[in-house]
């Protein structure tokens, strides 16, 4: 490609990625509308512009207003909503197979060897079922698919809270009918660029650990979703672990909630 | 080709004769005539663009005859402006019940109530299923290029495209394709999957 060939594929690029956000005039969206219909090339320069947005929304590169504006504008239909929920699967389970192959300390053209005779599939048959069904849960934020979730509304945390700090006094009672509970935590969004959040049964059992968390709007707070699902949840005293990762890159143990779960009596 | 169920045979065939000299090139102007309109009502906030993308094939099937008549140009943009048209209804019935803000919660559960844990657990199920359907090739280049965060990410990829030999345009190219077939191999499944569950008995 000559330079000038070069300048105008990115001014495209540009173009297109402002129609996309809906950033452009209606002029400029007009030229952008009419090539879609006349030039299939361009068309799937467009469709790959959307998908590589989706990649860049999955992976956290854009810019908040980008990513409010993206969601707001492209993950409206079912279609898309799908399309996300797959492409945040295929990083989750790309970075798993990842983590998997380095801790094995396999020779990495060894490991590689395997990878790709034996299949990754390997991995995610081992991999903790519940990892894999949390992680599925938690893609996005709130959606219309989590309005029959049991809700449970943590108070404030405490930060870098002592032992006895953040216990949630009365027992948590899970109606028994119930899929997935909501455990929903108030947050500073201004403090961290995303957060890491521990679900431990007690004393040390890890059920799992989600990263790369973002808060939502609620109401004029901001919120940390955790989506678990209800049947890990059996009766005892858990124990949920914030951490804030700041935009240095900084990670800061920010304490923890502490709470009784139960299931309500059978009718 | 996707052709509308309730398109009467006849103006179909004027239509695919305007679109093109030979089966072969209308086929293929109606395949991008379509995605087009899905696409348009997809960047214009409509959940349901699939159905609207029809419906604009279907009014101007009904009236193709007097419209190749007195119509010069790529017949692709008459399509654009009548669904410019049903873009324009849509917001004005958006703007009448007050919704237009809030478009987003008029989008349907894909997955039915109390179901999602299991339907999740399907998808991963499924997405195992498709990555193993992958050439060797494509499996290890798609893996790769999912694996690493934010700027490393961008990084990375130009070691990818060294790596195999092609520039990142190219890249981005061969991504998208086997992504796509990614995606589409999922729909299948899903689809198989609860074709299943709809057969089999309820306990």
């Amino acid at each position: 490609m000559s330079g000038i060939g070069m300048n105008e594929h990115d001014d495209d690029q540009k173009r297109i990625r402002g129609y996309l956000l809906g950033q452009l005039s209606d002029d400029e969206r007009q030229v952008i509308e009419e090539r879609i219909f006349t030039d299939p090339a361009f068309l799937a320069d467009v469709q790959m512009a959307e998908e590589e947005l989706l990649e860049d929304y999955v992976f956290k590169i854009l810019p908040p207003d980008e990513a409010e504006r993206f969601a707001n504008r492209l993950l409206v239909s079912p279609d898309q909503r799908r399309r996300l929920e797959t492409t945040t699967a295929l990083k989750q389970y790309s970075e798993a197979a990842k983590k998997t192959f380095f801790r094995s300390g396999w020779g990495l053209a060894i490991a590689a060897t395997l990878i790709l005779a034996v299949g990754i599939g390997v991995w995610i048959r081992r991999a903790s079922s519940l990892d894999r069904t949390v992680a599925a849960l938690n893609v996005g934020g709130e959606s219309s698919e989590t309005q029959s979730d049991f809700r449970v509304e943590l108070p404030d945390l405490r930060f870098r809270s002592q032992p006895g700090e953040n216990v949630v006094e009365e027992p948590v009672t899970v109606p028994r009918q119930t899929n997935v509970v909501q455990l929903r935590l108030p947050v500073d969004s201004a403090a961290y660029l995303s957060y890491e959040v521990t679900l431990i049964r007690e004393p040390d059992s890890t059920l799992f650990t989600l990263s790369h968390r973002q808060p939502v709007n609620s109401g004029n707070r901001k919120m940390l979703i955790v989506r678990v699902p209800a049947d890990a949840l059996t009766p005892g005293e858990y124990r949920l672990a914030l951490k804030g990762t700041t935009a240095d890159g900084r990670v800061d143990d920010l304490g923890s909630y502490v709470s009784t779960f139960e299931q309500s009596a059978p009718q | 080709m996707h052709k509308h169920p309730n398109q009467p045979d006849e103006n179909f065939k004027i239509l695919l004769s305007w679109l093109g000299p030979t089966d072969e090139a209308a086929g293929a102007k109606y395949e991008h005539i379509r995605q087009s309109l899905v696409k348009l009502f997809v960047y214009n906030r409509c959940w349901d663009a699939e159905d609207l993308a029809d419906e604009t094939i279907d009014r101007v099937t009904k009236k193709v005859s007097e419209v190749m008549e007195g119509y010069s140009g790529d017949p692709a943009l008459y399509f654009y402006g009548v669904a410019k048209m049903m873009l324009k209804e849509r917001h004005r019935q958006d703007a009448l019940r007050g919704d237009s803000q809030v478009i987003e919660f008029r989008v349907p559960a894909t997955t039915p109530e109390g179901d999602t844990a299991k339907e999740l657990e399907r998808r991963l199920e499924c997405l195992e299923h498709c990555v193993q359907e992958l050439s060797a090739e494509s499996r290890k280049l798609i893996m790769d290029y999912y694996q690493e965060e934010k700027r490393a990410k961008i990084d990375f990829r130009r070691k990818i495209a060294e790596r195999i030999g092609v520039d990142l345009q190219a890249l981005r190219v061969r991504v998208f394709r086997i992504r796509a077939s990614l995606f589409k191999c999922m729909e299948k499944c899903l689809g198989q999957v609860a074709e299943c569950n709809e057969l089999s008995p309820k306990s």
